[in-house]
């Protein structure tokens, strides 16, 4: 797969140590950077270091570079570089050799141009930093890839158990071929001891043969005699006796092997190095979820097979899938079909593809039924002796001639087919011509017919605008009609409403009294109103007498009042002007609850605060006094003991202690009581409180220095009490003023109201003489004003009504003129409407006969024939020109026909080169995919479909796998697993527990044989990424229903697709054991010791003497039954049943063969015989199955009968009837493990249930 | 041919676990043919390039899948052999049609022509039993004394055809001459049966005791080989015969 590479500048430089090593390999430094533009250069991550974050190695293309290749070819040159930001720097040059893969799935391709001059501030460009950074570390690739397959490694452990066995060489005396020349013993070898143990399964090669003649199958080291396979290439030498040659050397080698493990190995480390072409088929496979990517949208495909939806379901799917695509198909459900379509499809998408399978039959069986088709060629790889005959025909030196043989069918039945179609061609001609002149009259005709139509819908379209515009002539009309009428009726509804409100209006006024009448009784009551209100307003103004003169007297009161106010005043100041002390002063203004303003609130803190003051300093005083008594009591007393005072006075002048007056009271009496009780007084004592004493005088003194003296706060007190007098007098003097201003105030007032008040009597005594007076006024002006009123309204409304008659009368007259109008507008109307409808009728009946020609179709008509003559004009050209190009092909390929047939080797060899460079399926094995040739003809594959995948090792399947873009997986899991050499896998790792007791990834392998890689794919992919196969079209119904069960856990359940199984799987026997309706049978063997098994001598293996006998009568009976049943003419002569025959025991098989080649005579069978693991992908139309098993022993079991993969394979071969021959006893009951038990009781209950038991007794009664 | 006998005894006998039950000698017949045929030599040029010359002298080809379609060859043959032979300069587009160069044209009449060789002659050997042709002797068969039978399972019947003959001989005598022709066996004139030669074999019925089974080893002479086919056709007929025979007369022995 080619990633997208771009082109990056790249700052390189390079330390001394890569400078050295570039010298060494003799390349030179600038030369070789400047050999390319820019190199394609694949990059590979380093892990992250301590001191690098960023390194990684350059490797140089070795293909992509073409001018640094043709200096520098002998090696890849590999550049180790620390990536910093600004550029590379390369610390070490190394080389590959040129073998060596360059692009793996770990390394990135790009391209680089080197730049050597690095300059301050040049970068490496942003994308190519984010891409290495992005990118996967290798290493950590591969170990993710080595951990995960260490899995497998038991695989290969088993493989490689006797890979080192060096090559043995032996003289020997003889050989001894068995009778069909299969086998040889080699007699009298000379081996060393332990030699002998390691022959088992070595190829063998005899000095003088190019070959290897075969496998050791046996070696018996007390007869010296080694027991060979041979190859059956080996047959013709053997029989011309040229196996005997001289000198009688034999070798014996485990080369064949070892190249074997060599190549699986070898897959495992291309995993490891990143080369598988999907680069991420490491995860598809070990990852518990497969990272399938989602297909990126569903094919739409063209079968070339028949597919049921299943097939196809699987074909899409597989075609659509991006990486993996996994198929599971049980027995007979056409995987091979599926195969085949998958190819076809990939070869016409011009993809490669890649058949691959474990075993080269399978290779081959898938090749043998791919379609022949021109676009798909074939080509099976391997080594010609081990191809079977199927595959045989698509080896290279077969190809030109199976090309041959397929191109010269076709070229023949094409060349026969157009001999043919010349004579058709010339009918079919005539036959058209002929058709296209029938047509001709018709379509003139038609033409005509279609023209007159034409015509009348022209005319017919006229008259119908005609009529058209008539009818809505007629609508508007009909519109104008009815607002006519709707008018005359409104007109006339009008006036009758005008009428009757005149004649109402002229009612009234004759019964109502006139103007005049009114208009006096109003005047009168006018009268009236005006004495009325002239009384009223004498009354009004004597009431406002009244309360002027009450109003007076108010204000002489209040006069008066202020006058007393002032004089109070006056002898309250003289009172605050006469006090002496302070408390007198307060005293007053408590009792005359006098305000305090803000300064004299002040000033009598102040006094306050200074008679503090005043205390406290006599206080000290005091306090001082008694100290001072205290301190010459004491000094007295200190004199008398000589001690001089001064020190402590001065000791007591630095003490700066504070003291209370407690302090001191308690001090002082404290002393006293001292000097009191105590006779002999200790001066020490004595100075202590002399100096207690004078700190505290000092003490008393220093407070009294920080007051004032006494007279300043005398002097203080006076003024202040001065101030406070002043202010409270000018306070009162201030009030005093306002009270005189408001006694002075009132008087005005007084004196205008007894103005106003005279006025007012005067004014009274006026209105008096004016008129009388009358009383309750007020009322009777209320009733006379309402009277006013209601003859001002009758007034109002006389004239309103006599307007209004006015106004009606007018209008009545206007409308009779309308109505006049409105009746003339609607006759008018009504006359017109008649002549409308008349011109419409007649247009209709113009618009008639055309209808008659309208409805018939001639264009239909006239369309269809103009299509059939283009279709046959069409066909006469296409028939003209294969006319014209039928001699041509017929020459051409006449003469090609003939050069085929005559083809030379020398032709065909040059055919198969062209057929093998264009191979496109490709077929081979697992492990031969692995072969070096082949690889390096076929690197990758588009597609690789790995067939019977569940039979193969996961070593093995990861061969192909590594080739493939996409893979696909088919197989099924319910059958048998890989075996290995003869043994299956659970032997094998018995056998090598048995022999070492525990080996490396033992435990893995167990694990993997439980559930293979190919179930676990399986299980785990999404849907889209799988299909099972779940028609099968082999087996008889009845046979199917055996193996139902193995597949009743999958979604889809196992189905029959045989449309009836009676007749398609119709075995046409009728025997005494065998009637045509049995399809599964089970003849049971008694669980006694004359049945038994018996173990072979010197072997493992086991048969059963008593079911030989009874499969070697069933086979008598089964050939005489196919006599009579040509006897009868159902069969042809020639034909034979295909019987096989198979065991789950390889000994019981020998004997099998044995017997029928030596015992009996059936010349109407064709006979196969196997162990059930050899015959998984076979088919036959009878399957005798010989269970072996049977004994008594509590100990023993059924061996690998138990496994329902082996029952599966087991049951599922047979297309009409299964025989199973065994002890229905020992399976269903005896053995062991309950579901096994089960499994055959299914079996048992399936065949009882189709009367298919026979019981011996039956058996023997017939027999 | 008694020495022979010896000789194939014991080396049959080597292995101790088998008996020879029985021996015996007959002959089987050989037909011997004259075949008179002529070859021809043919220019090397291979059918299919010679097959598209034909083509574009005979009609207007644009593209391999005309021709493709016409030759029913894969597109991709065909698109090789244009490139081949426009690089050979056998043909060059014109006007978008591959047309034939004047080397391409002396080609084709040299590829066409076959030039007729002489006459030859040679003899076939045919074996009817086996319905083969089997190459000339290398060593003379061995005289016997005695007057051999026929081999009792042979059989007359005339498959030979002057088709088969033609196989056998291009198989035989198709090949390259030195100047790069080839050489091909073109038709046979004449084939007619010369003599019928009688080709001693030696017939052992083998019993192996370990096995307990019957089988026969058929020595033909001619070929210097044990014959499986005539083995086979023996055995089938024979071997339960054998086994009831002389089963029943070990049991009368004992």
């Amino acid at each position: 797969m080619k990633k997208h590479s771009t082109t990056y500048r790249c700052p390189v430089t390079l330390t001394n140590k890569a400078k050295d090593k570039m010298r060494e390999l003799r390349l030179e430094e600038r030369s070789f950077f400047s050999l390319e533009k820019s190199f394609h250069v694949y990059i590979e991550k380093y892990p992250p270091a301590a001191d690098r974050v960023l390194s990684a190695a350059l490797f140089f293309d070795i293909e992509a570079n073409t001018r640094m290749v043709e200096k520098y070819n002998e090696f890849v040159v590999v550049l180790h570089c620390v990536v910093e930001k600004d550029r590379f720097i390369a610390t070490n040059v190394t080389t590959r050799a040129v073998h060596t893969p360059v692009h793996t799935n770990w390394r990135h391709p790009v391209y680089l141009k080197f730049d050597l001059n690095v300059q301050r501030g040049s970068t490496v460009p942003f994308d190519l930093l984010s891409l290495i950074h992005e990118m996967p570390v290798a290493e950590e690739s591969s170990m993710y890839v080595k951990k995960r397959i260490a899995s497998w490694e038991g695989y290969l452990k088993i493989q490689e158990r006797s890979a080192d066995i060096p090559d043995m060489t032996s003289r020997y005396s003889g050989l001894k071929f068995s009778g069909d020349f299969s086998r040889v013993t080699i007699t009298g070898c000379k081996l060393g001891e332990k030699e002998w143990k390691l022959l088992k399964d070595l190829s063998v090669k005899l000095k003088g043969i190019d070959q290897d003649i075969g496998k050791v199958l046996k070696a018996n080291r007390s007869a010296l005699t080694v027991e060979v396979e041979l190859h059956s290439y080996m047959e013709k030498l053997a029989r011309q006796q040229r196996l005997d040659v001289n000198p009688k050397e034999v070798v014996f080698s485990n080369f064949a092997t070892l190249s074997q493990v060599k190549r699986l190995r070898k897959g495992f480390k291309d995993l490891e190095n990143g080369l598988a072409a999907n680069p991420e088929l490491e995860r598809l496979l070990f990852e518990n979820k497969p990272p399938v990517k989602a297909p990126k949208k569903q094919a739409t495909l063209q079968f070339h097979n028949r597919l049921n939806k299943f097939q196809q379901e699987a074909v899409v799917g597989a075609m659509s899938a991006e990486d993996l695509y996994v198929i599971q198909g049980p027995p007979g459900t056409g995987k091979t079909t599926v195969i085949s379509e998958i190819c076809l499809q990939n070869a016409k998408a011009g993809l490669r593809t890649l058949v691959a399978s474990q075993s080269n039959l399978a290779v081959d069986n898938a090749l043998g039924r791919l379609l022949a088709h021109k676009d798909i060629r074939i080509l099976r790889v391997g080594r010609t002796e081990s191809i079977e005959e199927e595959g045989k025909k698509f080896i290279e030196e077969n190809v030109g001639q199976y090309w041959k043989d397929h191109t010269l069918t076709e070229v023949s039945t094409q060349f026969e087919a157009r001999q043919k179609r010349g004579s058709e061609l010339e009918v079919e001609w005539a036959t058209n011509e002929r058709e296209i002149e029938q047509l001709q009259p018709l379509l003139a005709r038609l033409k005509e017919e279609f023209a007159a139509k034409q015509k009348a819908e022209k005319r017919f379209s006229e008259i119908q605008s005609i009529i058209d515009e008539q009818k809505q002539n007629v609508q508007v009309v009909d519109q104008e009609l009815r607002t006519a009428q709707n008018e005359v009726e409104e007109t006339s509804q009008s006036l009758r409403l005008l009428n009757a409100a005149i004649e109402k209006d002229e009612t009234f006024l004759r019964s109502e009294p006139d103007s005049g009448a009114i208009q006096k009784e109003w005047d009168a009551n006018e009268q009236v109103i005006q004495q009325l209100q002239h009384s009223i307003a004498c009354q009004e103004l004597e009431d406002e007498i009244d309360e002027k003169q009450q109003s007076i007297e108010q204000t002489s009161a209040e006069c008066e009042k202020w006058a007393e106010a002032s004089k109070q005043m006056d002898a309250l100041i003289a009172k605050v002007t006469d006090v002496k002390q302070v408390d007198g002063l307060k005293w007053i203004i408590l009792e005359q609850n006098l305000e305090r303003p803000i300064n004299v609130q002040l000033l009598m803190d102040e006094l306050k605060d200074i008679r503090e003051r005043i205390n406290q300093l006599e206080k000290l005083k005091e306090y001082h006094d008694k100290l001072k008594g205290a301190i010459s009591y004491v000094e007295q007393l200190l004199e008398q003991q000589r001690i001089s005072i001064g020190q402590v006075q001065q000791r007591a002048m630095k003490r700066s202690s504070v003291y209370t007056a407690v302090e001191i009271d308690h001090f002082l009496d404290e002393l006293r009581s001292k000097l009191k009780e105590k006779t002999k007084i200790f001066p020490q004592m004595l100075v202590t409180d002399l100096e207690g004493l004078y700190s505290r005088r000092h003490f008393v003194r220093q407070k009294a220095e920080r007051l004032k003296p006494f007279e300043a706060y005398k002097k203080m007190a006076q003024e202040s009490f001065r101030l406070l007098k002043q202010e409270m007098i000018e306070q009162l003097q201030k009030k005093l003023r306002e009270n005189k201003l408001s006694h002075q105030k009132m008087l005005r007032a007084l004196e205008e109201q007894s103005t106003e008040l005279h006025s007012l009597q005067t004014k009274h005594k006026q209105m008096m003489t004016l008129g009388e007076q009358i009383p309750n006024a007020k009322e009777m002006l209320h009733q006379k004003e309402a009277k006013a009123h209601e003859l001002q309204k009758q007034k109002e409304q006389h004239e309103q009504v006599k307007q209004r008659i006015e106004i009606n009368r007018d209008k009545r007259a206007k409308e009779a003129k309308q109505m006049q109008e409105a009746e003339q507008n609607l006759a008018q109307i009504e006359a017109r409407l008649p002549q409308l409808h008349t011109i419409i009728q007649q247009k209709e009946e113009e618009q008639q006969p055309l209808q008659e020609i309208l409805s018939t179709e001639p264009e239909l008509e006239h369309e269809q024939v103009l299509k059939q003559l283009a279709s046959l004009s069409f066909k006469r050209e296409s028939l003209k020109q294969e006319k014209q190009k039928l001699p041509l092909f017929q020459s051409i390929q006449g003469k090609w026909f003939s050069l085929l047939e005559e083809a030379t080797d020398h032709d065909l060899d040059e055919i198969s080169k062209l057929y093998v460079k264009h191979a496109n399926v490709i077929g081979t094995t697992c492990v031969a995919s692995a072969r070096k040739d082949f690889i390096e003809s076929y690197p990758v594959f588009d597609v690789v479909i790995i067939d019977e995948v569940s039979k193969a090792t996961p070593p093995e399947l990861l061969l192909p796998m590594l080739k493939g873009k996409k893979v696909i997986l088919v197989g099924d899991h319910h059958q048998l697993p890989p075996l290995l050499g003869n043994d299956t896998l659970e032997e094998t790792l018995q056998e090598m527990a048995d022999n070492s007791g525990n080996f490396e990834g033992k435990a893995e392998l167990k694990k993997l044989l439980k559930e293979s890689l190919f179930e676990r794919l399986y299980k785990n992919l999404p849907k889209n990424n799988k299909t099972m196969l779940a028609i099968q079209y082999r087996m008889h119904e009845n046979i199917m229903e055996a193996i139902t069960p193995f597949y009743e856990q999958e979604n889809e359940r196992l189905q029959c697709g045989l449309t009836n199984s009676d007749s398609q799987r119709d075995h046409l026997l009728e025997s005494p054991l065998i009637k045509r309706n049995n399809h599964l049978l089970w003849l049971d063997m008694p669980n006694e010791p004359a049945f038994f098994e018996e173990r072979m001598k010197g072997g493992k293996s086991l048969y059963n003497p008593a079911e030989l006998k009874e499969i070697g009568a069933l086979l008598q009976e089964l050939d005489e039954a196919t006599a009579q049943v040509k006897q009868a003419g159902r069969m042809n002569a020639d034909a034979k049943k295909s019987i096989g025959v198979i065991s789950f025991y390889g000994e019981q098989v020998k004997r099998i063969d044995r017997l029928i080649q030596q015992e009996l005579r059936l010349n109407h069978l064709t006979i196969r015989t196997g162990t059930v693991d050899r015959f998984q992908g076979m088919e036959m139309d009878v399957i005798l199955l010989s269970m072996v098993r049977n004994h008594d022993n509590k100990q023993d079991d059924i061996g690998f009968a138990k496994d329902y993969r082996r029952l599966n394979v087991a049951l599922s071969r047979a297309r009409e009837v299964l025989v199973l021959i065994g002890s229905t006893k020992m399976f269903t009951e005896r053995t062991k493990q309950a579901n096994t038990r089960n499994m055959y009781t299914h079996v048992l209950e399936a065949a009882k249930k189709q009367q298919g038991l026979r019981t011996l007794k039956e058996v023997s009664l017939h027999g | 041919m008694d020495k022979l006998t010896q000789r194939l005894r014991a080396s049959l006998l080597e292995n101790p676990a088998v008996q020879i039950k029985e021996s015996a000698q007959w002959y089987l017949p050989v037909e011997t043919f004259d075949v008179a045929f002529k070859r021809v030599k043919r220019s090397k040029m291979d059918i299919l390039m010679k097959m598209m010359l034909l083509a574009f002298e005979q009609t207007s080809i644009r593209r391999a899948a005309n021709l493709s379609e016409m030759l029913l060859v894969e597109e991709l043959f065909i698109a090789d052999l244009i490139e081949k032979m426009q690089r050979t300069g056998l043909i060059r587009l014109e006007k978008e049609i591959y047309k034939l160069t004047t080397k391409g044209h002396q080609q084709l009449q040299t590829g066409i022509i076959d030039e007729e060789m002489e006459e030859e002659w040679t003899e076939l050997f045919y074996s009817p039993g086996h319905d083969k042709f089997w190459p000339a002797m290398t060593v003379p068969l061995p005289e016997s004394d005695e007057e051999l039978t026929l081999y009792r399972y042979a059989n007359d019947q005339d498959l030979i055809n002057s088709d088969r003959i033609l196989q056998v001989l291009s198989a035989r005598e198709d090949g390259l001459d030195e100047n790069g022709f080839q050489t091909v066996v073109a038709n046979v004139l004449s084939f007619d049966k010369r003599v019928v030669e009688q080709v001693p074999c030696l017939e052992f019925r083998m019993y192996n005791k370990e096995q307990d089974i019957f089988y026969a080893r058929v020595w033909n002479t001619w070929l210097e080989r044990w014959d499986e086919t005539l083995e086979n056709q023996i055995e089938e007929q024979e071997q339960v015969k054998w086994r009831e025979k002389w089963t029943a007369a070990a049991e009368v022995s004992e």
